[in-house]
């Protein structure tokens, strides 16, 4: 079986008044079958930018280099947007955070799960209803028949994410992206979202590519975690690794940041706050917020690799625990 | 403790239209009472449409009650004009940059409730707005700035640095964090836990965020469907939540910790019932795993355990 | 989250200074602010500029032909016109009479109209279902013909001519600033004010107006340019600006006679308002182009 998603080298820039910004440098990540991986950062960190680019749904400022884009085997590189759209819902398929920009508000339910099907030649009408309303009823859509014929618009936001979910499994991809599927949903009904999609894609053994800012999330749904600053990766691991033993300052801080590390002198946080992309300094990125920072940071960090962890940092791993975490609970003037 | 602000009974219904056309009404708040100390933080929890942020904006003489009154030191504030509420309470919003003029610069943004209610002299205001900005972190060479210039911790630095102008004895803070990153979340929770011993100030401080909720305030409210189903000390409360609605918010709080399981299927459905339908009985009960017959007859009276007040039949248990 | 182009923008400039930068790079918005400013100063310096007084007859040189045809001289460079005024010095004083009576014309019905929209959309409910009856039954009426009716009522004099015209135009922007002050009005910017304790007045004036500004001043760049086409189509039919002023409108109507000996008389003032009314909607396009990243937030 091939790798779901691997892409490489790939640089994003975003043409704004006053010029072209970089939001997206050299970026790597790959998603193994039947694997879960995390990507993790602020805003800003260009998280998100990055998914959309493996899908091309770039908006129309954006322009995009990289060295290769391999979806299920497929080099997509090269391949013409016409060609790039066979593959889009049915080797890869994508769940935005909002629903209901996604979904048509004209057509009901399962016609829009159907459809997917159809489109890209899966069988039959009849299979597809069949399909349809196996897997509202595996993401946990009561009288999924009778959901069948009802508009988006029926349906309260929890459900229509669950719709989503269905319907980007629809055509059995290797690959499903979701952009923060879980955000916009009431902590409840996230938790049992989350559960249902990590089940289905245990049981599916597709590949899954959750972009998050929230670290309660990651734990718990992560088998490798990517952390991104300012468009760059800055480190890489299996989830247990990244939060026992993160390297990367960054990380430590953000892992240090989750208000359940709270202690009685407050909570804790990263002083400063992530550099605007235009004044992105050449050297690390995240320096001016770092208390190991030093000459050296100045100039570009080495990428360093441990087996399956990687960090873009001038410190190697036993130095870079043994620094101070960049988070404080101190109140920072800024300055 | 004696009590600042008080929310006596208070209910709001709206009329809506339906999707089949007929008008219907919207119970946001069935009876809801509450009493936030001087220099208390009050926690209000429950997940959208619980009616919190109705709530809140009774609470900031924005909304009227269709009945019940809000009292400020026993003086009922309900009635009367916005002003009298903006002198006492004043509002932090979620998205930062959403609650700033955006063709209003900073120090504008800042010195607002000072300008609106003619408090001062032009010079004194100035003088207030910038004394108020330092004290939140924002340097003075910001005050000419537009809000489009301000990252969102900045921003909501701003709208901090403007609720308390006025010198307010409450602060409703509407998910005030929610919107930020987490690296920044952390610098604007301490900034307001920071002014609360110098401003002797209560905070109202409404979200769904449990975690966060149980580090910002001394007591929970927990809210569901326009009414408290459990409230009383935060620690109390979630050390053992009596209400089954408690337990499935406090356990579907996901703190990073990895290896831990996501919480199991069997917590109860997390589908909220339509709040123009709310269910007889127990509002509660279409998803709750131990509702029986008592509970679709009956609507549970809230009943005291210790300083801890729980509107459920099975509370005891 | 935030859209990665929230952050990527300079964050060391103003709303302003973003705003004239993308101006300059807007060609279309400099060509029509630059050929706006010509017909302006046309108009400003109408006396300085224009080589004879627009209204000076002289019989013994009338109709005289203009330089390029024969017999045409340097001194009268458009010729002259049928009672002997110099063209040229007509067509320049020609300008002060359209900008004029468009600008006030788009100015009083901006006022009307945003005061208007502002109330129907923030208040809403009854307010708003009155403001809406009016701008219905305005949008029902035959414009145009009422216009010409109320003018040979109450005759033409350039107040009468201004609030004539912007009676005509009122609805356009109350139909805009009421839609968006709907979408404003529930902003928290808005509430925060509320809580603040600012009066209604406050709230609709300083912290409304000033984000519907950029859409009026678009509407009010589009509503300027047809003023000016409605105030030559009435001087044309005899019901704008009477002679012996100089309109543009009016020597169109008077250079008709001519027409076939003489078809500048017609083309150069047909022009003269064909380019003010392309400059000026081709700024307010590029006026919406370069105002519109932050009415988008």
């Amino acid at each position: 079986m091939s790798q779901p998603l691997r892409m490489s080298g790939v640089s994003i820039d975003l043409k704004l008044t006053g010029g072209r910004v970089a939001v997206v440098r050299d970026v790597d990540l790959s998603v193994g079958a039947g694997e879960i991986v995390c990507l993790v950062g602020e805003s800003g960190s260009g998280k998100t930018i990055t998914a959309l680019a493996a899908v091309r749904l770039l908006p129309r400022v954006a322009g995009m280099r990289s060295r290769s884009v391999v979806i299920d085997g497929t080099e997509t590189r090269d391949i013409t947007d016409k060609a790039f759209g066979a593959l889009l819902g049915d080797r890869v398929s994508i769940v935005f955070q909002n629903p209901m920009s996604s979904l048509n508000p004209v057509l009901t339910i399962g016609e829009q799960l159907c459809e997917a099907y159809l489109t890209h030649k899966r069988g039959s009408r009849a299979e597809a209803e069949v399909r349809a309303i196996d897997l509202l009823e595996r993401v946990g859509v009561s009288a999924a028949a009778d959901r069948m014929r009802q508009f988006p618009h029926q349906l309260s936001g929890g459900l229509r994410q669950r719709v989503m979910i269905a319907l980007a499994f629809m055509c059995e991809p290797a690959l499903v992206i979701g952009d923060e599927p879980t955000t916009a949903l009431d902590v409840t009904m996230q938790a049992q979202t989350l559960r249902l999609l990590k089940d289905l894609a245990r049981d599916t053994g597709i590949g899954l590519l959750l972009i998050t800012h929230d670290l309660g999330v990651v734990s718990r749904m992560a088998d490798r975690v990517v952390v991104m600053y300012a468009g760059r990766v800055v480190e890489e691991g299996t989830c247990e690794e990244i939060f026992a033993h993160p390297i990367h300052p960054y990380t430590r801080g953000l892992v240090d940041c989750a208000p359940a590390h709270a202690s009685n002198g407050g909570f804790l946080s990263i002083p400063g706050e992530v550099p605007a992309l235009t004044a992105t300094p050449v050297g690390c990125d995240f320096r001016s917020r770092c208390p190991s920072a030093h000459a050296d940071c100045h100039r570009e960090p080495p990428i360093r690799e441990e087996g399956a962890r990687r960090w873009r940092c001038v410190m190697d791993r036993k130095t870079a625990q043994a620094a101070p975490t960049p988070a404080s609970a101190a109140l920072e003037a800024e300055g | 403790m004696n009590s600042v602000l008080e929310v006596e009974n208070v209910t709001r219904s709206f009329a809506v239209r339906g999707q089949d056309g007929k008008p219907k009404q919207v119970q946001a708040l069935r009876g809801v009472t509450l009493a936030v100390g001087a220099n208390e933080s009050v926690g209000i929890a429950g997940e959208s449409g619980c009616g919190k942020s109705t709530l809140a904006k009774i609470m900031l003489g924005l909304d009227t009650p269709t009945s019940g009154e809000v009292r400020m030191d026993g003086a009922v504030l309900t009635g009367g004009s916005t002003r009298a509420f903006a002198r006492e309470v004043q509002p932090i919003f979620q998205d930062p940059l959403g609650s700033l003029n955006p063709r209003r610069t900073v120090e504008q943004n800042v010195r607002l409730p000072l300008d609106a209610m003619r408090i001062g002299t032009p010079k004194e205001r100035a003088a207030r707005a910038l004394d108020l900005m330092s004290k939140v972190g924002l340097p003075e060479r910001y005050r000419h700035t537009y809000p489009s210039q301000l990252s969102g911790g900045q921003a909501q630095r701003v709208a901090i640095a403007r609720a308390l102008t006025p010198q307010p004895r409450v602060l409703v803070c509407d998910e005030p964090t929610s919107a930020l990153d987490t690296s920044v979340q952390a610098q604007i929770l301490n900034l307001l836990l920071a002014m609360r011993p110098e401003t002797g100030i209560s905070l109202v401080f409404i979200t769904h965020d449990l975690i966060v909720l149980e580090r910002m305030c001394e007591r929970v409210v927990v809210m569901y469907l326009g009414e408290v189903v459990e409230t009383g000390p935060t620690t109390e409360v979630l050390a053992t939540p009596r209400h089954p609605y408690t337990r499935m918010l406090w356990r579907s709080s996901l703190t990073p910790d990895p290896g831990a399981e996501l919480p199991p299927a069997e917590l109860g459905n997390a589908i909220t019932p339509d709040p123009a339908n709310i269910p007889s009985g127990c509002a509660f009960r279409t998803r709750c795993r131990h509702a029986t017959d008592l509970c679709n007859a009956e609507a549970p009276a809230p009943q005291q355990f210790g300083n801890v007040t729980v509107a459920c039949h099975y509370a005891a248990a | 989250m935030a859209n990665p182009s929230d952050r990527a923008g300079n964050p060391t400039l103003s709303p302003r200074q973003l705003m004239v930068m993308r101006a300059v790079g807007h060609r279309g918005f400099i060509i029509g602010a630059f050929v706006t400013a010509l017909y302006v100063f046309m108009a400003v310096a109408a006396p300085l500029i224009a080589p004879f007084d627009p209204l000076d007859q002289n019989l013994l040189a009338k109709l005289a032909p203009p330089v390029w045809q024969d017999g045409g001289s340097w001194q009268h460079p458009l010729g002259t016109d049928s009672v002997g005024r110099d063209y040229l010095s007509r067509l320049i004083f020609g300008a002060r009479i359209s900008i004029m009576i468009g600008f006030f014309a788009a100015l009083v019905s901006a006022i009307v109209g945003t005061s208007i929209g502002l109330l129907g959309g923030y208040f809403g409910g009854r307010v708003d279902a009155v403001v809406m009856y009016i701008v219905n039954v305005k949008l029902a009426m035959p414009g145009l013909l009422v216009a010409l009716a109320l003018v040979s009522a109450f005759g033409s004099s350039f107040v009468t001519l201004v609030i004539i015209l912007s009676l005509l135009f009122w609805d356009r922007y109350a139909i805009v600033v009421r839609t968006l002050s709907q979408q404003f009005r529930n902003q928290d910017f808005v509430l925060a004010a509320r809580a603040a304790g600012a009066s209604t007045a406050r709230i609709l004036f300083r912290e409304l107006l000033p984000n519907l500004m950029n859409a009026v001043i678009v509407v009010l760049t589009l509503e300027m340019a047809l003023a000016i086409v409605i105030e030559a189509a009435l001087s044309f039919l005899g019901l704008g600006v009477r002679p012996p002023n100089p309109s543009w409108g009016l020597m169109i109507s008077e250079g008709r006679q001519y027409m076939f000996f003489r078809p500048h008389l017609v083309i150069a003032p047909g022009v003269a308002i064909l380019g003010l009314v392309i400059a000026i909607n081709v700024l307010g396009d590029g006026f919406r182009d370069i105002a519109a990243p932050e009415d988008r937030r």
